[in-house]
């Protein structure tokens, strides 16, 4: 169970600010509920790519949890736009869709697939964030 | 008389016998001259005779030669008559030969031409097979798509259920009101999952039709009533009516699904105007908006499957209408802008499709399903 998974890591987490970009109200409370839990603080959350932007100039969070398909705006027209200006920007698209990493770019550093599984989350914060980690 | 005298003295009988014969030789003499006068008649006329035999004798020789030449120029016709024959039975044969030949050319163009025909067949086959594996891939692909979209589609929901299932396994002391909210969640994430899946099953499977005969407006009405009309939006009704046998349940799930993009359209400001017009054995229904029009180049993909320019939308309402539609035997078609669309529907649809269906009749409804080809 995922539970195993936020319970060992959790110390590793604390003080990491993240932003929640989903259109699915539902989705994005939860999840938003979920990192909370797991002591990852959300800063903020937006509803599509635009506002993922905007936010992401306010607050320069550690990292954006970025859903692809949202209305107007996708996941990649934030991707492309973050890494306009940040190109050290860290992505973690949340899709129901499959794509192909290298395809978006080195701003997203890991894609997580819904529904979600928050073991998976935790594993990929810990990939980019631990100094010995494999960056890629 | 000389002698007479000389011998008078001594013959007198004597000179009278001479004077007999004397006068019998006169006599004879006359009957010489007689004879030969005769003659000489019998002569003159055996000589005209010769003259007239030898006359008809020429005459006949010139006949004969008459005849002679005509014979010959019988012979001569004949002779060309004999050659004119020839060539023509030379003709007739060299006829014969042609007419034989054509003959054989003749069963060899039939032959060629039950080949042909027989290629015409085949090539009519496999044009009509490659065309059913073409609509067989068509359908695959839109399968594909459509399962990826489905797939994509439960996924939200499918994150919801799970996430929040994870949140209840760990907080195990929750409120009850607490615990209600997450109830709601898991109610609204199953509610929208069974809702993509009925959308895509009534896509991929045509279901029976059930047929009455219905009012128009009242199913018009009826579709008005599972809408929530905003405010700003005026829905102008048609006064008159056509009465029409249907699958009203299928027809009112049509007439919703346009009206609601018809209000959409107009973006919660407008009007959305219906017409009803009674055309022979046919009844057309318009809905024209006022909106701002659908572009041009998105026109001719509205009824496709999975297009929609909606986020939140299946991208098959207008593909489902498309089926319900096409199942009545009738035509939907859209113009912009304005936008309208204009379904065409038979009057009483069991005239000219019950070929292609087996029909169920109870009571005053019929059931239609449609036969396997």
């Amino acid at each position: 169970m995922s539970t195993d998974g936020q319970m060992s890591n959790n110390n590793g987490h604390v003080g990491v600010r993240a932003i929640v970009v989903d259109d699915d109200a539902d989705v994005r409370e939860i999840f938003i509920e979920l990192l909370q839990m797991n002591d990852i603080q959300v800063i903020a959350s937006g509803i599509n790519g635009k506002e993922a932007v905007e936010l992401y100039k306010i607050h320069h969070p550690d990292f954006v949890f970025l859903d692809y398909l949202m209305p107007e705006y996708d996941g990649l027209y934030a991707i492309e736009k973050i890494r306009e200006f940040d190109p050290h920007g860290k992505i973690i698209l949340v899709s129901g869709s499959h794509f192909e990493r290298n395809a978006l770019g080195e701003t997203v550093k890991a894609i997580i697939k819904k529904p979600i599984e928050m073991g998976d989350v935790i594993k990929a914060i810990n990939t980019i964030i631990l100094p010995n980690a494999n960056l890629k | 008389m000389t002698l007479q005298s000389k011998e008078s003295g001594t013959n007198f009988s004597a000179r009278e016998m001479a004077y007999d014969e004397l006068k019998e030789l006169g006599i004879a003499e006359n009957e010489l001259i007689e004879k030969e006068k005769h003659l000489t008649m019998l002569t003159n006329e055996s000589f005209s005779k010769m003259k007239e035999v030898s006359k008809i004798n020429r005459d006949l020789q010139n006949r004969i030669k008459s005849l002679q030449e005509l014979s010959a120029s019988l012979n001569r016709k004949n002779e060309e008559l004999k050659m004119a024959n020839q060539e023509l039975e030379r003709k007739t044969i060299q006829n014969d030969h042609i007419s034989l030949e054509l003959q054989e050319k003749l069963e060899r163009v039939t032959q060629k031409e039950k080949e042909l025909s027989l290629q015409r067949d085949f090539l009519a086959r496999r044009l009509d097979e490659t065309t059913q594996d073409l609509v067989k891939a068509e359908k695959f692909a839109i399968i594909g798509e459509l399962s990826a979209r489905l797939a994509h589609d439960l996924r939200n929901p499918l994150s919801v259920i799970k996430n929040t299932m994870d949140i209840m396994s760990v907080k195990q002391n929750m409120k009850i009101e607490e615990r209600l909210q997450y109830v709601t969640r898991f109610k609204r994430a199953v509610q929208r999952m069974s809702h993509q899946i009925d959308d895509v099953l009534d896509f991929v499977k045509k279901t029976e039709m059930v047929l009455h005969v219905a009012s128009l407006r009242s199913i018009i009405e009826s579709a008005l009533g599972v809408i929530i009309v905003p405010t700003n939006v005026r829905i102008s009704l048609p006064q008159n009516d056509v009465i029409i046998t249907c699958d009203s349940r299928k027809l009112e799930a049509v007439f919703s699904n346009i009206i609601l993009n018809a209000i959409q359209a107009t973006n919660d400001n407008g009007e959305v105007k219906i017409r009803v017009s009674d055309i022979d054995s046919n009844v057309q229904i318009e809905f024209e908006d006022t909106g701002p029009g659908i572009p041009a180049d998105i026109v001719p993909k509205i009824f496709d499957p999975l297009f929609t320019t909606k986020q939140t939308g299946t991208g098959l309402g207008l593909s489902i209408c498309k089926n319900i539609v096409e199942q009545h035997g009738g035509t939907i078609t859209v113009k912009s802008p304005p936008t309208i669309f204009t379904i065409n529907l038979p009057k009483n649809m069991l005239q000219n499709k019950t070929n292609n269906y087996q029909t169920f009749v109870t009571g005053k409804t019929t059931y239609l399903r449609e036969s396997r080809q």
